[in-house]
């Protein structure tokens, strides 16, 4: 006996694979789909008509929370290894006195009103006109990331490794053929189902309905999924994770061009309203300019397709991003000819008169404070509470004023105080918000405070120290306040979209 | 449409290679729409590997390789379905720290990677050398029961026959070890009696300590397919997802049971809802039985299990006056101090009420691993492999001959019990142990204790899929094993149903099947021609047919695997006969039970108190189970998928009730230190009202829970009650 020879042969025979040879190949090549019978009373026999759309309807009495719809999703759709378009959550409460608890399962809600492709500056979504399902147009997306913030759902899902994000789309090629889409087969007892739904009906009640408690109502975007269950479910329900203490993406490239680019507008602005008092600094301008092209070429690396990204104006009609990207081209057109005139006129170069004349500044000034509104649109588009116009508005007008203003008082003394005077105001308004917020002042000001109690409480005071150091160096030598002022905006910029509270839908207990 | 608009849709891709990724194509063989991009070229039939539902799942294959699996729609267990874990059953067979290679430990505690030749050297020479010192029973196995049939019955007949060692187990201890004693006690044989048919056919389920929505979901699929309206009663501390399903939820005192069914016990036989002539005719010991639980009136049973008289009432109504009351119970009554007595106070009352052999009845035990059957009649652990004793010297000499050993070499006792070999190694009997397929130091009772205990033995291997267990990182020697999916065989499932597993991917490195490994171990033992004769796993079966033969469990009728593929799945017993099997089959239609008398006794005792209390220092009880339908276990394959992952919480929590959170100054989501006696655990609070005040609840997925637990066990089946234990809670008063 040699006992090599075993070892050579048992690994050889477990590598060889003969399951096809060794059992009848009893499934026919051209079977009938043999679930077919299971799932025919799932999905509608016909078509939607003019007027109508697919859409889910989930059955919480059914659902047992096996959560076996988000695993067929993945496998017969080819997700990748950590992709799911589906997610499940559950609901806790008192019902009658009694526990309660809920598991809820919610995948894309095919909406009237998408809010995902109403902000696509690239129109990368597609609501079809017969089935309602809103597709995703993977090839068209430049992966700006902007409708994982519009939506309220959490529906679409960045998939870092292409670029791109993907999400649920009903399984649209299978509904085509007279299939059921993969959760509505996968469900052991039936309790997702695809129903057809009149679209005016369901604009028309929007704003008295909700998915479930804890969901934005409906008016937003008009989901059209809706959550049956004839137990009924107590009003009070609170997510299963509802204290969850969720500290959100940074986006960096995002805070940078944030920043950099109000920066460069408060140059601009700095620099007429001195052009008005003396004359402008062609410095302030050339820092302006720097600024803004550092604020837009950190913005490409928001993309995950940049290559295409010269498409985001296409999306001009109902997307604020579109008009954020055609505002900053033109404010970039305006400032870049206003900042190489200035540097002319400055090393004395001699220059047409028409061109002296040209209101270049002005332009720059009505495209930068255009950009920053649009900037500002952007977020308060999301309908988010912590990104309300006033707050939005305060903050991103706020860095307008401090940068730009310390900029200008790096040339002109006569802008210090003013300077000092705005970054306290902005440090104080800021502070108070955070105060409100530990006095339980409002929902999200309160989940917002404890954000930066909690987890970012050194970024919370690092952000302060710095605003108020801008605040005093800009006596002593107003090129460090501007540095310390401007790695404080950038802090706060930081926490804006960290500790946004975002619409979402539930996840789980001790999660 | 405009020439705006006309030049924006040519600007607009519609199409290309990020969507051409997601395109489906038709699959053939009956499934729908696939992947395109993982089309398969056949597909075939491959039993699941979690739990003891026993899905069916269609293996997608491309050049005999898995790329993709769905539910099997053709099958009579799962019926198109299954649960997360099955959907995602290959995605662990290619994690990363799949054990490739053999692994041996020096004196440093450092791994080397060993070839086999080495690996079975050092196998066979340390252990022979522990025997040669202290004693041919001081090694002991420890087992699985989600290996194949054929594999249990190999390492069974190794052990005991070829190697000489006496003592070995199954993790089967630790789930089903109660089901079995009780089933072999009161019906002659371990025999689960039903047929999943039966939650269809039932008008009155009682559901007893378990949580099938989670737990079993695909079994939930025939509850809900119900269509007789029927009464779901829960009888479980928690209320869990099954409960919010229920009709009738009874959150009774944890580990009251017992009173709780002696009390409904006499609650039948005072409203005289009882079958006499079943009772006549097919049980013993019913007066006796009456007299016992003559003293469980309302006022003592309200009083113990903190439910009121009017509730045990209403549930005593609901069997009593059911026309087919079903009984099925898991770990809350298997894991407990007195849990035999629970099971068979279950399979008393299905008795006294005629509840048993008509079809949606029966004292149904649900099954907790896809093989744990197959470890209880085969394994050779318990009981003599084939369902037979130890003791009995015609069992012996039958076994003996059937297998081709020396009489000899049968043991004549029986072996040492899982927690009596972690003892034996406490005493310094056990120094050496190996420990196949199961995580130990993860899931055993009081675990900060038996992990110490590794320390004093001279060598552990540990056969596992992945080095990387909590069990794997304390080995002297790690042999690579393969998986579910990689390699072929039977499991037996909750309803004794025999069902096929394939290989279906290659194992990764020189990882070798649980077959082959035993294989080697008999050549390099010295014994391997004992076992010449098993060239394949279906030669073992073939031998599992012939020890079957006029046992209970006789399945000499199923000619082979390809039989079995083309029924899906035969349920025993099925002896020889040319007759198709009939695919939903129950037991006892015919009142006849496995006793020499054919008559099922009533076994009854005392309820006793737990072992450990709550007192003031420790004033909560701590209760363990399953967290989520995507959990399995000690999580060492389900945690290796992504999607599986988002299903649950990543890290531990304990479900506590609001007022004790008020109590305790503690709010929803706070980090705080769960402790005991034994060991302590950081969670998350959960503060919700599903668990009563005074009780908290920890999922047995995470490391910490069983360094909570108190080894304490059942006397008769000596499986561990994991589910009773004092803690205390308190908040972490400076955060990290």
């Amino acid at each position: 006996m040699e006992p090599l020879n075993l070892i050579d042969q048992l690994l050889k025979e477990q590598q060889s694979l003969t399951s096809v040879e060794r059992y009848s190949v009893y499934f026919d090549k051209k079977a009938e789909i043999n679930a077919k019978p299971l799932y025919k009373d799932l999905i509608p026999i016909t078509k939607p008509s003019e007027g109508e759309q697919y859409a889910f309807e989930v059955n919480l009495d059914q659902c047992s929370g096996c959560k076996a719809c988000v695993t067929a999703c993945h496998s017969l759709n080819g997700l990748d290894e950590s992709e799911t378009w589906r997610a499940t959550g559950v609901l806790v409460g008192t019902k009658d006195d009694q526990p309660y608890q809920q598991i809820i399962t919610g995948a894309c809600h095919h909406c009237v009103d998408p809010a995902c492709q109403n902000g696509c500056p690239v129109l990368a979504y597609e609501k079809d006109e017969t089935t309602g399902i809103v597709r995703h147009l993977d090839d068209q997306c430049i992966g700006c990331q902007y409708c994982v913030l519009k939506c309220p759902y959490d529906v679409p899902k960045y998939n870092e490794a292409r670029g791109i994000v993907r999400k649920c789309d009903m399984c649209h090629s299978r509904l085509a053929v007279g299939e059921a889409p993969a959760c509505v087969q996968a469900c052991p007892h039936e309790a997702i189902v695809i129903r057809k739904v009149k679209k005016m009906e369901v604009l028309a009640t929007k704003h008295d309905r909700i998915l479930f408690p804890g969901t934005i109502t409906s008016h937003y975007t008009t989901p059209t999924t809706s959550y049956v269950s004839e137990r009924g479910m107590p009003a009070t329900v609170l997510f299963g994770d509802d204290s969850k203490i969720i500290v959100e993406d940074g986006h960096t490239p995002l805070v940078m061009m944030l920043v950099f680019t109000q920066m460069a507008a408060g140059c601009f602005i700095g620099n007429e309203i001195q052009g008005f008092i003396n004359t402008p600094n062609p410095f302030v301008d050339v820092m302006g300019w720097v600024a803004l092209m550092v604020g837009l070429t950190a913005s490409i690396f928001h993309l995950g397709r940049p290559q295409i990204g010269w498409k985001a104006f296409l999306g001009w009609r109902k997307s604020w991003l579109s008009r954020e990207v055609i505002a900053f081209g033109i404010f970039a057109f305006f400032s870049s000819a206003t900042t190489f005139l200035s540097v002319a006129r400055w090393m004395t170069f001699f220059l047409p008169h028409f061109l002296l004349q040209t209101p270049l500044r002005e332009s720059a000034v009505i495209f930068g404070l255009a950009s920053i509104w649009c900037s500002i649109m952007v977020y308060v588009d999301t309908q988010r509470p912590s990104w309300r116009l006033p707050y939005t508005g305060f903050k991103f007008f706020g860095t307008t004023l401090v940068l730009g203003i310390t900029t200008q008082a790096c040339f002109s003394p006569e802008w210090r105080i003013i300077g000092a005077e705005c970054f306290l105001t902005k440090i104080g308004v800021e502070t108070a918000l955070y105060l409100l917020g530990v006095l339980q002042f409002s929902s999200h000001l309160e989940r917002s405070a404890k954000v930066i109690l909690k987890k970012m409480s050194r970024i919370g005071v690092a952000r302060i120290t710095l605003g108020v150091a801008a605040a005093t160096t800009i006596f002593i030598n107003p090129f460090i306040a501007l540095l310390l002022g401007l790695a404080g905006e950038l802090l706060e910029r930081r926490l804006f979209f960290q500790t946004v509270i975002r619409y979402r839908m539930p996840g789980h207990i001790g999660s | 449409m405009n020439p705006l608009d006309i030049l924006t849709e040519k600007l607009r891709e519609w199409h290309g290679p990020l969507t051409q990724e997601l395109v489906k194509t038709p699959g053939k063989f009956g499934l729908g729409l696939v992947p395109e991009k993982s089309e398969p070229d056949e597909v075939t039939k491959v039993v699941c590997g979690y739990c003891s539902t026993g899905c069916a799942l269609n293996v997608h294959l491309k050049k005999n390789v898995a790329v993709n699996l769905s539910a099997a729609v053709d099958y009579p267990v799962n019926l198109g379905m299954a649960c997360p874990k099955g959907w995602e059953a290959l995605t662990p067979l290619k994690a990363p720290d799949r054990a490739t290679t053999p692994l041996l430990r020096d004196a440093t505690g450092k791994y080397h990677e060993i070839d086999w030749d080495h690996a079975m050297a050092e196998f066979c020479g340390r252990f022979k050398a522990i025997q040669n010192k202290y004693g041919k029973n001081s090694i002991a196995f420890l087992s699985t029961g989600q290996i194949c049939t054929e594999e249990m019955l190999f390492v069974g007949a190794l052990w005991k026959f070829g190697i000489g060692a006496l003592h070995c187990d199954a993790n089967t201890r630790q789930c089903m070890a109660t089901a079995a004693t009780a089933y072999k006690e009161s019906f002659g044989f371990d025999a689960p009696p039903f047929t999943y048919q039966d939650f269809e056919e039932s008008d009155v389920l009682v559901f007893v300590g378990a949580n099938p929505c989670i737990a079993h979901p695909i079994m939930w699929q025939r509850v809900m397919r119900n269509p007789h309206h029927p009464e779901i009663i829960v009888i479980d501390p928690r209320v869990t997802e099954t409960a919010m399903s229920a009709t009738q939820h009874y959150p009774l005192k944890p580990k009251s049971d017992l009173t709780l069914l002696y009390g409904v016990a006499n609650e039948l036989i005072k409203n005289a809802w009882l079958d006499q002539d079943f009772i006549r005719r097919n049980t013993k010991d019913f007066e006796a039985f009456k007299e016992h639980v003559k003293s469980f009136t309302l006022e003592p049973v309200s009083k113990e299990t903190g439910l009121t008289p009017t509730q045990i009432g209403v549930l005593t109504r609901a069997i009593g006056t059911g026309k087919r009351v079903s009984f099925w119970w898991t770990m809350g009554v298997n894991q407990s101090h007195e849990a035999t007595r629970t099971a068979q106070a279950i399979i008393n009352l299905a008795l006294m009420t005629g509840n048993i052999g008509r079809s949606g009845t029966g004292a149904n035990s649900i099954t907790g691993q896809c093989n744990a059957m197959g470890s209880r009649i085969f394994s050779n652990t318990t009981g003599l492999m084939g369902g037979y004793s130890f003791l009995k010297a015609e069992d012996r000499r039958k076994v003996a001959s059937i297998i081709g050993v020396p009489e000899e070499s049968v043991p004549t006792e029986n072996s040492w019990a899982y927690d009596e070999i972690v003892e034996g190694v406490r005493r310094g009997e056990i120094k050496g142990l190996w420990v196949i397929a199961t995580n130990t130091a993860h899931s055993w009772i009081n675990q900060n204790d038996f992990t110490a205990l590794t320390n004093k033995l001279d060598f552990l291997v540990v056969q596992d899929m992945y080095g990387t267990t909590d069990t794997a990182r304390l080995a002297d020697l790690i042999l690579p094993a393969a998986g579910w999916g990689e390699k072929d065989g039977t499991f037996i499932n909750s309803e004794r149903r025999i069902g096929l597993v394939k290989k279906v991917a290659r194992a990764p490195g020189v990882a070798l099947s649980d077959f082959h490994i035993f294989k080697l171990i008999s050549h390099y033992w010295g014994c391997g021609d004992f076992f010449e004769k098993w060239k394949t796993p279906e030669d073992i079966f073939q031998t599992m047919k012939e020890l079957s033969r006029g046992q209970p469990c006789d399945i000499t009728g199923i000619r082979d695997y390809k039989m079995l593929d083309e029924c899906g799945g035969v349920q025993w017993p099925f002896p020889t006969q040319s007759n198709a099997p009939v695919q939903e089959r129950r037991l006892f239609e015919d009142g006849i039970f496995f006793h020499k008398n054919g008559k099922a006794p009533f076994i009854f005792e005392t309820p006793r108190e737990p072992a450990e209390l709550t007192d003031s220092e420790y004033p909560f009880i701590l209760l363990t189970g399953r967290g989520s339908s995507a959990q399995w276990h000690t999580n060492t394959r389900t945690g290796k998928s992504q999607v599986l992952q988002f299903l649950y919480p990543k890290n531990p929590y304990a479900e506590i009730h609001p007022s004790d959170g008020v109590k305790l100054g503690i709010s929803d989501g706070e980090t705080v230190i769960v402790r005991s006696r034994r060991g302590s655990m950081e969670v998350k609070a959960a503060l919700i009202p599903t668990v009563q005040p005074g009780q908290i609840f920890i999922p047995m997925h995470f490391a910490g829970t069983n360094q909570l637990t108190y080894p304490s066990f059942d006397p008769y089946s000596r499986q561990p009650s994991y589910k009773h234990c004092a803690v205390t809670i308190s908040a972490i008063s400076c955060r990290s």
